[in-house]
């Protein structure tokens, strides 16, 4: 097997077993992701394959086509739908997954976090000034990142990757920064939705020791925060302004939640397919094609009622060591691969 | 009389004492407050949005990166998830000290 594909899922099985030791399959809302994903993984694989070689073979570098993407956290979730790469030969899947580990190296200095850092190549420009001037308190930006968390788990429910990424522990002049970025907050998977008034949000804080994450993603520290400051578009919010942003997501979330409280777990799988696929608009746009979920993908909602066992799931998580679920899940992987 | 101790999965420490209040529709957010210990039986955005108010959550389910989890971090705010039968066994009103440094909820009064 080849080394960066090992790598890749021995990352992918170190985040998963975390992710699912403990009674998690039953937390998990509105659905398990495995559920929507028996309709969509398929299909969307098949589409990621085919548009990154279309892009291909236009001569568009790699790197050229992991900006496209937006982030790696994105590129990194995908992997989260790689069981439907089966639908591919053999060696289109490895080509699809070497494809996306390129991808993520444009972004990351490891592809795969394994030290749990996730260390972004792009140029930071922090200006460590913005921290010692910041007029918002750790409290309020904390309670801000917790309530934008909450939105994109009801715009992108179990794929929140899609809208946001954490990344650092950055050592900048003896101070030790962590970033979260949240993006794509006005996405058309959920149709209803108003337009909200802010397109990027920045939250850096300073940290006292090394915030640990994952391979996708997941953050599994929170050390004590000294100081933050919050952009939106640019702009470094004061108490005032941030106070009505907070105000402005609270009640876009109430109003979410009013209208969402009635969806039916087959209005969740559309929402689910609709957001995937939108994920790759970027990647279509220029290639000037549309961008659509396949209709076969609908129907399929429509007609079919695939439940996982939950109760067996809950029983086998309870009963096995993370350690076992690791070895499991990077198993199960390592299969496609094969 | 031995008090009773109940544990589950901590999501977050910190200590809190404080009375129960069970949130099972969007009406009962508005009965929240910033005193209360939450108790929960399922996941989803509207318990998050009422963890927003209140100073500490219970939850019948749960693991350590469920979405409960995360958001109690960042608010830094006494969590304990995974607490079998937790909805059934706490009642509104009653008084107890979640010690989720030690994964432990303690009933102190039955309220």
């Amino acid at each position: 097997m080849d080394d960066e594909i090992t790598k890749l899922c021995e990352a992918i099985a170190e985040s998963l077993s975390r992710l699912h030791k403990g009674d998690t399959a039953s937390a998990l809302w509105p659905f398990i992701p495995n559920e929507a994903g028996y309709y969509t993984e398929e299909p969307f694989i098949k589409e990621l394959s085919e548009t990154i070689n279309k892009l291909k073979e236009k001569k568009y570098s790699d790197n050229e086509i992991a900006l496209l993407f937006g982030n790696s956290a994105k590129i990194a979730q995908y992997f989260t739908l790689f069981h439907g790469a089966k639908i591919l030969a053999l060696q289109k899947r490895i080509e699809l997954a070497k494809d996306l580990i390129n991808f993520l190296a444009y972004y990351r200095k490891d592809p795969f976090c394994q030290d749990k850092s996730n260390i972004l190549l792009a140029d930071l420009r922090i200006d460590l000034a913005k921290l010692d001037k910041s007029s918002v308190s750790i409290e309020m930006c904390n309670k801000f990142s917790a309530l934008l968390l909450l939105y994109l788990e009801v715009l992108y429910p179990t794929m929140m990757r899609l809208g946001h990424e954490f990344h650092g522990t950055y050592s900048i002049r003896g101070k030790k920064l962590f970033i979260k970025e949240f993006f794509n907050l006005n996405p058309k998977s959920l149709n209803f939705k108003e337009p909200f008034s802010i397109g990027k949000i920045k939250i850096v804080e300073e940290v006292e020791s090394e915030v640990k994450l994952d391979f996708f993603n997941h953050l599994f520290s929170s050390p004590k925060k000294i100081s933050s400051y919050i952009e939106t578009d640019g702009k470094i919010l004061n108490k005032e302004d941030l106070k009505k942003a907070y105000e402005g997501l609270e009640g876009e979330i109430s109003s979410i939640i009013k209208k969402i409280l009635g969806f039916s777990r087959k209005d969740w799988f559309r929402v689910y397919a609709r957001g995937i696929f939108q994920s790759i608009d970027h990647l279509k746009v220029e290639l000037k094609e549309k961008n659509e979920v396949p209709s076969g993908v609908f129907e399929r909602i429509e007609r079919e009622n695939f439940e996982l066992p939950i109760k067996k799931i809950v029983e086998f998580q309870k009963t096995h060591t993370k350690e076992e679920i690791k070895e499991i899940t990077k198993n199960s992987y390592l299969k496609i691969f094969e | 009389m031995a008090m009773k101790t109940f544990k589950g999965v901590v999501a977050n420490p910190g200590k809190y004492v404080g009375r129960i209040k069970k949130l099972e529709s969007m009406d009962d957010i508005e009965k929240i407050n910033e005193k209360d210990i939450l108790v929960t039986k399922y996941n989803s955005p509207l318990f998050s949005l009422a963890f927003m108010k209140a100073a500490a959550i219970i939850s019948e389910v749960g693991g350590s990166l469920c979405h409960l989890a995360i958001v109690s971090r960042e608010l830094n705010k006494p969590c304990i998830l995974g607490v079998e039968n937790a909805f059934e066994i706490f009642k509104d009103g009653m008084l107890v000290e979640l010690d989720a440094t030690n994964n432990k909820i303690i009933i102190l009064e039955d309220g």
